[in-house]
């Protein structure tokens, strides 16, 4: 069966990828509904694009937001020569910028006809934009719509009710099918409904993550006996979705109970929180809440837990100028929540009550949301998930004592708390506290539960950190073993998680034989589908390109053929019509006060490649023909400058132009989860 | 001309190797019966092999290491550190600074070779910081007025940096490494060898003479000298000031920006061919004579290209490199101080004037 869908989403992505290049076309729209398999359509359509000599961009999740995607494509358009990663937390993201001068310098860059090799961006599901709540969103989607429309770049979106037309079209049951239903002792209190669905329908407990949350969800909300009746395998998740909506709109009751699943299974990362958002705007049936839900959850990490209380943190996690309309459905939605977590808190801690744990459930998910961990203590803890979420709570808010407590509150209710067992752990880690511990518990939580790759990636990632990269190499061919297939291959999932944040500490600590090993166990079929692998690679490259010659040229240059690029700076041909005969790159080794120390390399049009070598440069040679005065003037170790000589045919003459290039921070893209220094700092070293 | 894994195995006697090919250094003290100390670190990597030359040389002599020192956190002298600690045995010793006073690089880079360095700078550090921590008693404080450590028949005092340098170091907006670097002075029974680190003269080696005399550390048998054999590190209290034909010098070179040593007339090599009649490089960055494997060579045949650009100076171009496995220098002494040879790799140098 999964080879049949798998089968599906090749044909589906081969046209795609054929709309994509085909026939001069420049937009390709491939549409389905949420969970029919659109983003496997996608990667079998980037393979194809990768066969055929293109070279796919994909934007993946979590890029799929409005702004982040416009940020995500500025990145492509004016950052780097070629694709590197997006990482939404070390982007501009984070950099205010004009909106209109974000979208101009996209468009910019689609429109611009020369292109050493053709793109094909892939734009992955953007359902948000057809939910355009705000005036705001209405506009940026509006401006991206009409970018993609008219750029010359061809670009694949893939959406659903987007308002493009649609190309190719997506109409299987679930083309997707890579999860299956996890272990039951993962779902907290509908841990029996999970075991009975399983059991009684296991063709229902496999499918997207989306599927299985909401087909759980109807059978906890009705019965699965209810369920068997309307529910199969050929269901859209969509239509499950609706009969679960219609059932629980007039249900307080049935609501609460939604409420406390949610919170177990965020915590567990069971379901995409985006998918949430959205969906739980529609069981609730209530406007207001949902865009309480769409504020709340913006700045929310993988576990939809971090929640500022104030409107000014919301709105600095929106990373949006306030609006009066924001501004009034903030508040009122904000004050709806406070007073409904505090009635349920009132309730939840009277004696007696019969539905204590439910109500419990439900505060506890609200006051983790709301970030009001102290409170939530006084809550009766039932469940080791319950504890757990004050914890991720706490986590999300950096109060890493908070959640250390709380963890070893879960760890008392259930020894055997796999997860509670590992976020201690992290907790620890990232306070570069008990690193003894720290390792003890990271085993152990792998010991009970070791399918989950990020927690072998930050086990070994941790050694590393440690300096320990003997027994980093070891943990990560047991690992390796571990959690791959006979074949040793696995899920760009895998890959996604395990390599990308390995290689990450392993680059940034120039273990670079360590960086080769796991980046070249990365799958030639999966790099292209991986988003992070080229920039990693690169990266990789050029630092051992490094460690032979020095370095003459910014990273984001360096590549096998960049000398044929031509200067940077440096014009081809100065005021009075000289040609540039001589092209000197060079990066600056060491300063004193008399004089710098460059490694360079020597570039002549003609030749196949530089000449190396090193120069001393005296400053007062570099202030008389320096074109970039401020900038020479506060050249250090690291710095790169260019040296030109013009001349007439083969002559060379006159005094030499320098120009110095601005500095920029390349590795900023590819930081590392936790900062590597974190124990030396907290030493004080 | 036998390779480093070649050599007879220590017997009874002290041996030095230096390690060096242009980029990255080395120093390897053995002692009997099959005790070894490692001064500082470096290795390449080749697609997902490391090669390490100091761990190949120990584990060709099959050696127990002692110890292991970092005189100054740069890149040339810190990467593989991490490597060396995890080969230290029972009761092994780690050296480095007191406490940290430079914090020398920014990690937000476009420069991969500043990336490189700053990485690596910091991999060593926190296998330092890991093993003071883990095992407290593996600590060993390279700093002036340190009691000297006693491993076995041998003992090591550590010369600098001097407290005083360390403080004034504290105040300055650039602290420079090389003037905090750990020179220090092995002595085995009869023999006494000099490790100039990268210590350089100005806060090193001037205040050395202040506190120990003018020639305190010059009547040595041998030493690894400092900073490449730069003029700037070249001191009369390491190195005296008349030649004195049996004593040994041996440096390696650093052949990135500012390559070092200078082969011109009057400038670094001249200047410690004065002092010695047994200069040795470990590695050479010009071009090499086709006699150099087998017979000294002159200074002035060692003079690399050049590429001139008129007013603006000239380039020193790069030459081929030899193998890192081949750029050693390795010396015996017998416990009278008698010294017993000195062999080296095809990519190093006996320089003559």
């Amino acid at each position: 069966m999964k080879r049949l869908l798998l089968d599906a989403a090749d044909s589906v992505g081969a046209q795609l990828a054929s709309a994509a290049v085909g026939g001069g076309r420049r937009t390709v729209v491939l549409s389905g509904k949420p969970g029919s398999g659109r983003s496997v359509a996608l990667k079998a359509a980037c393979r194809s694009l990768v066969e055929t000599g293109h070279r796919p961009i994909v934007v993946a999740p979590p890029e799929r937001h409005v702004d982040t995607c416009a940020v995500a494509l500025l990145q492509i358009a004016v950052s780097l020569a070629e694709f590197n990663e997006f990482d939404i937390n070390q982007m501009g993201w984070h950099k205010p910028a004009p909106w209109s001068q974000r979208i101009a310098d996209v468009e910019n860059w689609l429109t611009t006809e020369d292109r050493p090799q053709r793109l094909v961006l892939l734009v992955d599901a953007m359902p948000q934009w057809a939910i355009p709540e705000h005036e705001w969103t209405t506009r940026r989607v509006n401006d991206i719509r009409s970018l993609v429309l008219t750029g010359r770049t061809p670009v694949v979106v893939v959406g659903h009710e987007s308002g493009f037309h649609h190309d190719v079209v997506v109409d299987g049951p679930s083309l997707g099918g890579e999860t299956a239903l996890s272990d039951s002792a993962h779902w907290g209190p509908l841990t029996p409904v999970v075991t009975e669905l399983r059991d009684r329908a296991p063709a229902l407990a496999t499918g997207t993550p989306a599927k299985i949350a909401t087909v759980v969800a109807a059978a906890a909300l009705m019965s699965v006996d209810e369920v068997l009746t309307w529910c199969n395998p050929t269901v859209p998740t969509e239509q499950v979705a609706d009969r679960l909506a219609d059932h629980v709109a007039d249900d307080g009751r049935l609501r609460r109970l939604w409420n406390a699943w949610m919170a177990g299974a965020m915590a567990r990362e069971q379901i995409p929180d985006d998918w949430v958002k959205d969906h739980f705007a529609r069981v609730t049936s209530e406007i207001e809440l949902a865009v309480l839900e769409r504020c709340l959850f913006i700045g929310g990490n993988d576990n939809g837990a971090r929640i500022e209380p104030t409107r000014e943190a919301r709105a600095a996690a929106w990373r949006q100028p306030e609006t009066p309309f924001t501004s009034r459905v903030r508040d009122r939605a904000a004050a709806e929540l406070q007073e409904r977590y505090r009635d349920l808190l009132d309730d939840a801690v009277a004696a007696g009550s019969p539905s204590a744990h439910l109500l419990a459930a439900e505060v506890l998910y609200l006051g983790a949301r709301i970030g009001d961990v102290a409170s939530t203590k006084v809550v009766p803890l039932a469940f080791a998930d319950q504890a757990s979420a004050v914890g991720i709570a706490a986590q999300s808010r950096s109060l890493w004592a908070e959640a250390e407590e709380a963890f070893e509150r879960a760890l008392e209710i259930d020894p055997q708390d796999a997860f509670a067992r590992h976020e201690l752990a992290f907790s620890l880690d990232n306070e570069a506290l008990e690193p003894a511990r720290v390792e003890e518990e990271y085993q152990h939580s792998i010991q009970l539960e070791p399918r989950y790759a990020m927690w072998h990636a930050r086990l070994i990632s941790f050694l590393l950190v440690r300096a320990r990269t003997r027994d980093a190499l070891d943990r990560w061919s047991m690992s390796r073993s571990e959690l791959t297939t006979h074949d040793g291959t696995g899920p760009v999932s895998l890959y996604e998680k395990l390599h990308l944040p390995i290689a990450a500490v392993a680059l940034r600590r120039a273990e670079l034989t360590m960086g080769h090993i796991v980046l070249d166990d990365v799958p030639v079929w999966a790099r292209s589908q991986l988003p992070g692998y080229q920039a990693h690679r690169h990266r990789l490259d050029t630092l051992d390109a490094a460690q032979t010659t020095g370095a003459f040229v910014p990273a984001e240059r360096a590549d096998q053929g960049w000398w044929k690029f031509g200067p940077a700076l440096l014009s081809e041909r100065n005021s009075d019509g000289r040609q540039l005969q001589l092209w000197i790159a060079g990066g600056v080794e060491f300063a004193t006060p008399e004089r710098i120390d460059l490694n360079v390399a020597v570039i002549r049009p003609e030749a196949d490649r530089p000449q190396t070598g090193t120069m001393s440069l005296a400053w007062e040679d570099l202030e008389r023909f320096a074109l970039d005065q401020s900038r020479a003037a506060d050249l250090q170790p690291g710095d790169f400058l260019e040296i030109g000589y013009y001349g007439f045919g083969a002559e060379l003459g006159g005094d030499p132009t320098i120009r110095v290039l601005p500095r920029t921070d390349w590795l900023a893209g590819i930081e590392t989860p936790l900062d590597p220094s974190r124990y030396l700092q907290n030493a004080n070293w | 001309m036998s390779t480093l894994v070649e050599l007879a195995p220590l017997g009874d006697d002290l041996m030095l190797v230096v390690l060096g090919p242009g980029v990255g250094e080395s120093v390897l003290i053995g002692w009997p019966p099959d005790s070894w100390m490692i001064v500082d670190s470096f290795c390449r990597t080749a697609g997902a092999l490391e090669v390490h030359p100091a761990i190949k040389t120990l584990e060709a002599f099959d050696g127990s290491l002692r110890a292991v020192a970092l005189t100054h956190p740069h890149e040339d002298h810190t990467r593989g550190f991490a490597s060396l600690i995890d080969r230290l045995g029972d009761g092994g010793r780690v050296g480095w600074w007191p406490e940290m006073v430079t914090q020398e690089g920014r990690w937000s880079t476009s420069n991969a070779a500043l990336a490189q360095r700053n990485g690596a700078n910091e991999q060593a550090v926190a296998a330092i910081h890991r093993a003071w921590t883990e095992n407290p008693s593996s600590r060993w404080d390279l700093i002036a007025d340190a009691p000297p450590l006693a491993l076995g028949d041998a003992s090591i005092q550590v010369l600098t940096p001097l407290h005083s340098t360390v403080e004034e170091h504290k105040s300055l907006a650039s602290p420079n490494a090389n003037e905090l670097s750990s020179a220090m002075v092995f002595r085995w029974k009869q023999c006494a060898i000099t490790l100039g680190a990268d210590l350089v003269n100005l806060r090193g080696w001037d205040q050395l003479e202040i506190g120990h005399g003018p020639f305190a550390f010059a009547e040595n048998l041998a030493m690894k000298v400092s900073h490449h054999g730069s003029r700037e590190a070249q001191h009369p209290v390491a190195l005296g000031a008349t030649p004195r034909t049996e004593r040994l010098l041996v440096t390696s070179p650093y052949s990135r920006g500012g390559k070092v040593p200078d082969y011109r007339d009057g400038e670094d090599v001249e200047r410690l061919l004065a002092l010695t009649d047994d200069l040795y490089l470990s590695g050479h960055h010009g071009p090499r004579p086709s006699h150099a494997e087998s017979s000294p060579v002159r200074r002035r045949e060692l003079a690399p290209s050049m590429l001139s650009l008129g007013g603006l100076g000239e380039i020193m171009l790069d030459a081929p490199q030899p193998s890192i496995d081949d750029c050693w220098v390795a010396a015996r002494w017998a416990a009278d101080g008698t010294r017993l040879s000195v062999e080296r790799g095809r990519g190093s140098l006996l320089v003559v004037d």
